[in-house]
């Protein structure tokens, strides 16, 4: 009984190991809000006197890891289907998971951008037609895999079917939006071209876009966390059950 | 062909296990075109999945046909995305029969122990193709008809419902292999579709909008087609190589 107390309080302690870098991440993004709403000034041609541009600081970086995630969610499908391992379907349903709650960030600081800048929440832009499929493919994989009891099965079906709709998900992330013309291009060659004034793109690239890496990590890790405290929640239960019938 | 085959089905797909090992295995491209004899004497039995889709997909070409007021000139864009939300719900309709049906009756396992997994996939998609070539054979020309469609360039037209319809059925059956091994859950079938074919559906429509225009850019509808072309190709690929790990699980 001891030991088993031990080997939970190792379990506890363990959730605090990497402590330093988490501590990083808050200041980091402590700056990052700083920096956005005090030290970076209004960008010439945008509404709200300017003020309007500076929502890029939340909209970019969501984006960028709504896109991530989808790449590393395919990695450990892949991984899945090499190594049979049950951990790796587990890391890609958790992508997936953090994939939708960015891209729904993504989707919902656009349309407010977009609304303030030419009028409208949602005109059905390339980009903004790619997102909400990307969205809808997030949502397919979770209720797909949710639909499944068997956890071998589960994982089976659900890392075939991320790596199926993996072209058509790549196909309208980077094609789509380059091909056919959209409002979103103006606002890409503004961050791109740097027409937005000194001080966004050092803020957006050294600050927002690590300060959200080190964000979509931590969840990350977190919902592994609570994986494997479920799991031993389980076996617990499972001993515990032996006891009582011995 | 003796006519214990006609009832099982099953004895006609490839040489047993048995005469695998003794190394008379038959080559995967008559192992595939068996599986499609089969499945095509199998749906010449009883034409369910070939009535089933029919039947919708003529319901949905009445109902469209009436509610735009019989015969009323409709913008090229309209009718290029009402034709293609018909093919798409039809062809969900019918082609995840192609592997439910093994799964019901019993037959996956016979199948699996007989031929090898990529022989399977290559017999199912070519019948699943063949049912949508039907399906758009039947489905457009009534539409055309129906809906009064100006047809510019109809080379090009017949070009996109030929590159459209195969990356319809290659994506369909790779879906319902995975709904028929998830152990029946049809009602997903169609949502999950869904997101895999919609960047498709976006380049068809477009290309089908372009041939019933008089002044359309015959370089945006070439580069669609092509488009679309690669997509196929693309797909065909991911689903050889995704195959053989659903089919031969558990």
């Amino acid at each position: 009984m001891f030991g088993k107390a031990n080997k939970l309080t190792r379990k506890v302690t363990g959730l605090i190991k990497g402590l330093w870098w988490k501590i990083l991440v808050g200041v980091w993004m402590s700056a990052t809000i700083y920096c956005a709403f005090i030290v970076v000034g209004p960008a010439h041609g945008f509404s709200m006197n300017g003020e309007g541009a500076k929502i890029i600081f939340f909209h970019v970086p969501s984006a960028w890891l709504a896109t991530l995630s989808y790449v590393v969610a395919a990695f450990y499908a892949i991984q899945y289907l090499i190594r049979q391992n049950i951990e790796s379907d587990e890391k890609c349903a958790t992508s997936m998971e953090l994939g939708l709650v960015f891209g729904l960030c993504a989707t919902v600081t656009g349309s407010i951008f977009s609304h303030n800048e030419w009028g409208k929440y949602w005109s059905f832009d390339p980009r903004q037609t790619s997102i909400l499929v990307i969205l809808l493919l997030f949502t397919a994989y979770l209720v797909l895999r949710n639909s499944i009891t068997e956890p071998r099965k589960r994982a089976i079906i659900s890392s075939v079917y991320a790596l199926a709709a993996l072209p058509p998900a790549m196909f309208l992330i980077w094609v789509v939006p380059r091909v056919v013309e959209s409002l979103h291009q103006f606002a890409n060659q503004a961050v791109i071209g740097d027409k937005l004034g000194g001080s966004y793109g050092p803020v957006l690239y050294f600050l927002a876009l690590p300060a959200f890496l080190g964000l979509f990590i931590w969840m990350f890790q977190l919902r592994m966390q609570y994986y494997k405290l479920y799991l031993l929640n389980q076996k617990m239960k499972a001993e515990k059950k032996q006891c009582n019938l011995k | 062909m003796g006519r214990s085959n006609a009832y099982t089905g099953v004895d006609m797909v490839a040489q047993p296990k048995s005469s695998q090992q003794n190394g008379a295995t038959l080559p995967i491209i008559h192992q595939s075109l068996l599986i499609l004899r089969k499945d095509i004497l199998l749906e010449l039995r009883n034409r369910a999945a070939l009535q089933a889709i029919l039947l919708f997909s003529i319901t949905t070409l009445i109902v469209v046909g009436f509610s735009a007021g019989g015969g009323a000139n409709l913008p090229p864009d309209t009718l290029a995305s009402l034709l293609w939300i018909i093919l798409f719900f039809s062809a969900f309709s019918g082609l995840s029969h192609v592997f439910i049906k093994e799964e019901e009756s019993n037959t996956a396992i016979a199948l699996r122990l007989t031929s090898e997994a990529n022989a399977v996939l290559w017999g199912k998609l070519l019948f699943n193709t063949l049912l949508t070539f039907v399906i758009i054979m039947i489905i457009s020309p009534l539409y055309f008809i129906l809906l009064n469609a100006p047809i510019i360039q109809p080379g090009k037209l017949a070009l996109s419902l030929l590159t459209g319809g195969i990356g319809l059925s290659v994506s369909a059956t790779i879906i319902a292999v995975i709904i028929a091994r998830s152990h029946g859950k049809p009602a997903l079938y169609g949502a999950i579709g869904f997101p895999i074919l919609l960047p498709m559906l976006f380049i068809a429509v477009d290309a089908t909008r372009l041939t019933f225009q008089t002044y359309s850019n015959i370089n945006v509808l070439n580069r669609d087609i092509l488009g679309l072309a690669s997509f196929d190709v693309l797909m065909i690929v991911t689903a050889g190589l995704l195959f053989p790990y659903v089919w031969e699980s558990e």
